[in-house]
């Protein structure tokens, strides 16, 4: 598990530890209950501010994927839903526009876009499959 | 004791006729970096050193630990770190005199520190000043400001011609510094990347006044980018609220826009371009934006400019 | 402070060498020589230039290494900011300042002294209070060195604060040069540098006054300051006086006392500014006899005389010979710097720079003694013709390849004194006065037959008018006066001046003192002053002080010193104008400073009594007023004030522009638990 972050990029530092740590729980690197490095050792890890590791862990707990136990630190949460039934819809309609509009613009067959859709989605959802 | 370590009110500096720094005021809490970013001439060494008690405000005021800056004691001077513009240093002497002279020159003094941080930046103290290079000279001026063990840490430019391990350090030392929350750090710096590394908040000055107070956090939510491909040449300014700077690439055109919301959008898509995008949260872009907004303050205002192209 | 003091120390005495081989080069340069600054008529004013200079020399490099190779704002930043305080950092650079700089002034006074004891003359007197003006003007040249220490510890430009000074003196000097002519090299420099010293000082006087500008100087160091630079200023505007009075019109004679002794006496037209009511002098006799054996050291070969050309260079030595009589005869003299033998009463005596070309006995001659003669020609021409006059007639002597021609023997009425002259070259010209009437004669005959040679009367013309320019000098004495006094008149084209000359004698009947004052009385032909009669210091200062000059030292700084006149009221039209001017001036530099009513009239006071002068110093003491229109009712309003002073307004904000983000500052306690979990 190593987190890299890139200043001045067009993703924000925050965003860039929230997005990681998102990928790792989803990958499996982290399992859940496991607890997240801590602020400080990540800050000087990633020579960055303490306060930009709070606001990603900050986020990540509002987002669910996160919890904080007092005094001790984070911990991944269990996976649980903190959006409703439409805002789930909402968001998972407008990443998948995002998808479309590269297929598009890059010019793939639809048969190309869906057979590498459905691999992505397979991989990742054998990986989580097993630990549920 | 007070949460506000740095803080101004309505500072103002004339140079002659020439108006410096225009009614600046800012408060900086306790235990954050901010970062202090503008062209240069903006009026930023102006500002420190006015804080620094180095030049005498036209008007207004401004206090660094609750002491006006031209009423300090020597005392108090001590819990103040400061490194000058230029990283100067005495060039004749070695770097041991150079520690050895700020040791008698400030109540308390860490020796190991001063070992670490020259090491950090691969100096030994036998050499002499004048024969370091810009980035050990940086090195040195940093060890000499911080061994006093400030309360306070004002950095005028400290990142100007460093190489990118010297910059690394400095960061490093930076963060060092705040680490434990208690201490303030004030950074002039034109080097984008190292704010969004180590600053929790910004002050954005432009054309002698502070147009951005706020954290980094803040500024990335309520600046956003908005791009949309377009025949014109010409953009009337007013047209959309809340416009920082509007930048013509090719046929696309690129808009820095502060609170954007559902008004912006629609008076972007009164410009009849097709694919209007929106990109959030981007930190040096939106800096730049409004950074831009002195070097071209008309370009994009004046028909003829934009039309010339 | 130690460290302050180990750190300046330091830093100083990497620039001292220098320093000191500036004023080795400075000595090195200057005193060798007849020409040198080392002159025996004008000790004083060689102390002056020797010391002063030096210790100008010095407080210059020693501020130089200070100010030329300084980061102005980021050495001053990183200077400040310590623990010492502004004050501290000041006090230790004047401490270290003052170590070298008394060290450095050491070495020309060492000099000086290690000179008049075992290399200048015997017997020359030399008193320590003529040392004075040296001393105080080294004085005050190390202000300099204060002052620059403050200009560098403020953010300086170089338009401004550096420049500017050096324009200024430029422009001074040149307006210098253009009122006076040419003149030396040596005057410009003190000139120029004694303006830049003004403005330099005024400068830091300046930011002394500036509130809030972290300055170092207290109260009475701001007034000390303001003072000591107005007083340097003008002792260095003023130097080039010292230099004009003291050698314009100086001179040496041959004086026989008595006993038929002879004086080497200094003689001076001008009372200088250093006082030579006491006039320096030795005898001649006992001088050579010590001499004799020894080489004379070339620069007291008493051959030279300064003298002031209207048209060439101010300064110019020319061998001249001298014809004088005692008890035992006639005495040809040329001075050609060799030490020559003669025989004096019985026996065999030196003569320093005096060769007696022949003794000559004349008849009758014995019975008057005492008398001088004197060839006061400015030419480089040889003394072809002296006269002598006693009571038998006048004689006329004339020297002839190394001989001595008695041309004339022509009696004349009793009482009637002889002296000679030479007006425009070749054909010198006799000039006999009788009472108040001048009559002179110029001769006729060839040069190669000496014998032939005839006096005709050429003019004559009473002393009561003005006298022509035809003369350039004459020499005579009064009535003969057995009890008093003899009076020595001397008569240029200027004035007629009086010197009474007196002469004590101790109780062995030895000549112990011989004096020769010039009386307060003068007559003056001069009746119109122009512009070009003033001096260079007249235009720059001193209303007020000009009259407490005059009748306190009897020297006069406003005006050129062949243009002395009784009383000094005759120039009053013009020191009056000079007053006027000055007042307007500084009122109106006090009004584009905006100074109060009160300080207008204030400084106005001052520049009546300081001069021009003042003008500059509110220039560069009070710092340029900006105004802005203000936005309620709109008058022009000062930048520094909280608020209007017309209709009381505070300061709005700038208008927003839509744009900013401004997000105070709040507890955000939540965040902070965070972190410090």
């Amino acid at each position: 598990m190593k987190f890299r972050i890139v200043a001045g990029s067009s993703t924000s530092i925050y965003r860039q530890i929230a997005d990681q740590v998102a990928r790792f729980v989803a990958t499996g690197d982290l399992a859940v209950g496991e607890p997240l490095p801590s602020i400080r050792g990540l800050a000087k890890e990633l020579l960055i501010n303490p306060n930009t590791v709070v606001k990603a862990y900050s986020d990540l707990v509002r987002d669910g994927i996160v919890e904080t136990q007092a005094g001790r630190g984070f911990f991944v949460a269990k996976r649980r839903q903190v959006y409703s039934k439409s805002e789930r819809l909402r968001r998972l309609d407008e990443a998948i526009q995002g998808l479309v509009n590269q297929a598009v613009s890059l010019d793939f067959s639809l048969d190309e876009v869906s057979q590498r859709t459905l691999d992505a989605l397979q991989a990742a959802y054998q990986n989580i499959s097993p630990k549920q | 004791m007070s949460e506000i370590s740095i803080s101004a009110n309505a500072l103002t500096k004339y140079f002659g006729s020439r108006l410096v720094v225009d009614q600046v005021s800012f408060a900086l809490p306790k235990g954050t970096v901010t970062g202090l970013i503008g062209l240069n001439g903006a009026g930023k060494t102006t500002t420190l050193r006015m804080l620094m008690g180095l030049l005498a405000p036209t008007r207004g005021h401004c206090e660094v630990l609750g002491v006006d800056s031209r009423s300090w004691t020597p005392e108090h001077r001590c819990r103040i770190g400061y490194t000058v513009e230029g990283h100067f240093l005495y060039s004749w002497m070695k770097v041991r005199e150079s520690e050895f002279f700020q040791r008698k020159s400030f109540d308390r003094w860490n020796s190991v520190l001063f070992q670490q941080t020259i090491a950090r930046f691969g100096i030994s103290p036998d050499q002499v000043c004048g024969r370091l290079s810009r980035g050990q000279r940086a090195g040195v001026s940093l060890a000499l400001t911080l061994c006093a063990e400030p309360d306070v840490l004002i950095l005028d430019d400290p990142s100007l011609g460093l190489d990118p391990i010297s910059r690394r350090a400095l960061n490093a030392t930076i963060l060092d510094f705040v680490a434990d929350g208690t201490r303030t750090v004030l950074l002039s710096t034109h080097m984008l990347d190292d704010v969004e590394r180590v600053a929790d908040r910004i002050l954005l000055m432009v054309n002698s006044r502070i147009l951005v107070d706020a954290t980094l956090d803040a500024f990335c939510s309520r600046t956003c980018m908005w791009t949309v491909e377009l025949d014109q040449n010409t953009i009337a300014p007013h047209s959309i609220p809340g416009l920082v700077h509007a930048t013509q690439l090719g046929n696309r055109w690129q808009f820095a826009v502060v609170d954007s919301d559902q008004e912006t959008e629609s008076a972007l898509s009164r410009l009849d371009g097709s694919n209007l995008q929106r990109h959030d949260g981007v930190f040096d872009e939106g800096v730049i934006a409004y950074l831009s907004r002195t070097r071209d303050n008309t370009s994009f205002l004046n028909a003829q400019t934009a039309g010339a192209r | 402070m130690s460290a302050l003091f180990w750190k300046e120390f330091r830093e100083t005495v990497r620039w001292f060498p220098f320093c000191l081989l500036l004023v080795v080069v400075f000595l090195w340069v200057t005193v060798p020589g007849a020409n040198g600054i080392y002159g025996v008529d004008r000790l004083s004013g060689s102390l002056v230039a020797a010391a002063g200079a030096a210790a100008f020399i010095v407080a210059v490099a020693l501020a130089c290494a200070q100010f030329a190779f300084a980061q102005p704002t980021s050495a001053r930043a990183f200077l400040l900011h310590r623990k010492q305080s502004a004050r501290q950092i000041f006090h230790a650079k004047v401490a270290v300042g003052t170590l070298f700089y008394a060290f450095a002034v050491f070495v020309p006074l060492a000099y000086t002294a290690f000179y008049l004891e075992w290399m200048g003359p015997e017997r020359l007197p030399t008193t320590w209070y003529q040392t004075i003006p040296a001393m105080v003007f080294s004085f005050f040249c190390f202000s300099f060195y204060f002052g620059v220490s403050l200009v560098i510890n403020r953010p300086a430009r170089w338009l401004g604060t550096r420049l500017l000074p050096l324009f200024a003196s430029a422009i001074t000097t040149l307006t210098y040069f253009i009122v006076t002519g040419p003149i030396s090299i040596f005057e410009l420099v003190i000139l120029g540098v004694g303006m830049t010293l003004l403005l330099v000082l005024a400068f830091a006087s300046r930011i002394a006054f500036e509130s809030g500008e972290n300055c170092a100087a207290s109260a009475t160091t701001k007034i000390v300051l303001l003072l000591s630079s107005l007083v340097a200023a003008s002792a260095a505007l003023a130097t080039p006086s010292l230099f004009v009075g003291s050698t314009e019109n100086s001179w040496r004679e041959v004086v026989i006392d008595e006993n038929g002794d002879p004086w080497l006496v200094n003689l001076h037209s001008v009372v200088g500014i250093h006082g030579d009511q006491r006039t320096e002098r030795w005898p001649l006799v006992e001088y050579a006899s010590q001499l004799a054996a020894q080489e004379v050291p070339e620069q007291w070969s008493p051959g030279s005389i300064h003298v002031e050309k209207i048209t060439g260079q101010r300064e110019r030595s020319w061998d001249f010979r001298e014809l004088y009589q005692t008890k035992d005869g006639v005495w040809f003299l040329d001075n050609d710097g060799r030490i020559l033998a003669y025989e004096y009463r019985g026996n065999q005596k030196g003569a320093v720079g005096f060769r007696v070309i022949e003794k000559k006995s004349i008849d009758g001659s014995s019975a008057q003694g005492k008398k001088r003669f004197k060839d006061p020609s400015v030419t480089q021409v040889h003394i072809e013709l002296a006269l002598i006059v006693d009571a038998q007639g006048v004689y006329a002597l004339a020297a002839k390849d190394d001989n001595c021609d008695t041309l004339l023997n022509q009696p004349i009425d009793a009482g009637r004194q002889w002296s000679e002259t030479d007006s425009s070259g070749t054909r010198p010209k006799l000039l006999i006065v009788v009472g108040r009437t001048v009559t002179i004669y110029h001769l006729e005959g060839s040069d190669s037959n000496p014998s032939g040679v005839k006096l005709v009367l050429d003019q004559t013309f009473d002393l009561e008018n003005r006298l022509e320019a035809l003369i350039s000098f004459v020499w005579f004495p009064g009535p003969p006066n057995e009890t008093g006094p003899t009076t020595w008149t001397w008569v240029d084209e200027m004035s007629l001046n009086k010197y009474r000359v007196t002469r004590k004698r101790s109780l062995d009947e030895k000549p112990i003192s011989y004096t020769c004052e010039m009386p307060a009385k003068q007559t003056s032909y001069i009746n119109s002053l122009t512009i070009g009669s003033v001096t260079s210091v007249g235009i720059c200062v001193f209303v007020l002080l000009e009259m407490v000059c005059a009748y306190v030292l009897n020297a006069n700084l406003i005006l050129r010193s062949e243009y002395i006149v009784e009383p000094l009221w005759s120039a009053a039209p013009m020191i009056a104008v000079m007053a006027i001017f000055a007042i307007i001036a500084t009122y109106a530099m006090a009004r584009v400073r905006g100074l109060s009513t009160r300080q207008q009239i204030i400084w106005s006071l001052i520049g009546f009594v300081c001069g021009i002068g003042s003008a500059l110093a509110v220039l560069a003491i009070y710092p340029q007023v900006h105004l802005v229109e203000c936005a309620r009712c709109g008058r022009r309003r000062r930048v520094e004030r909280d608020r209007c002073e017309n209709c009381n307004a505070e300061w709005e904000l700038p208008a927003t522009e839509g744009i900013e983000i401004i997000e105070p500052w709040e507890n955000n306690r939540e965040s902070r638990e965070l972190l410090t979990n």
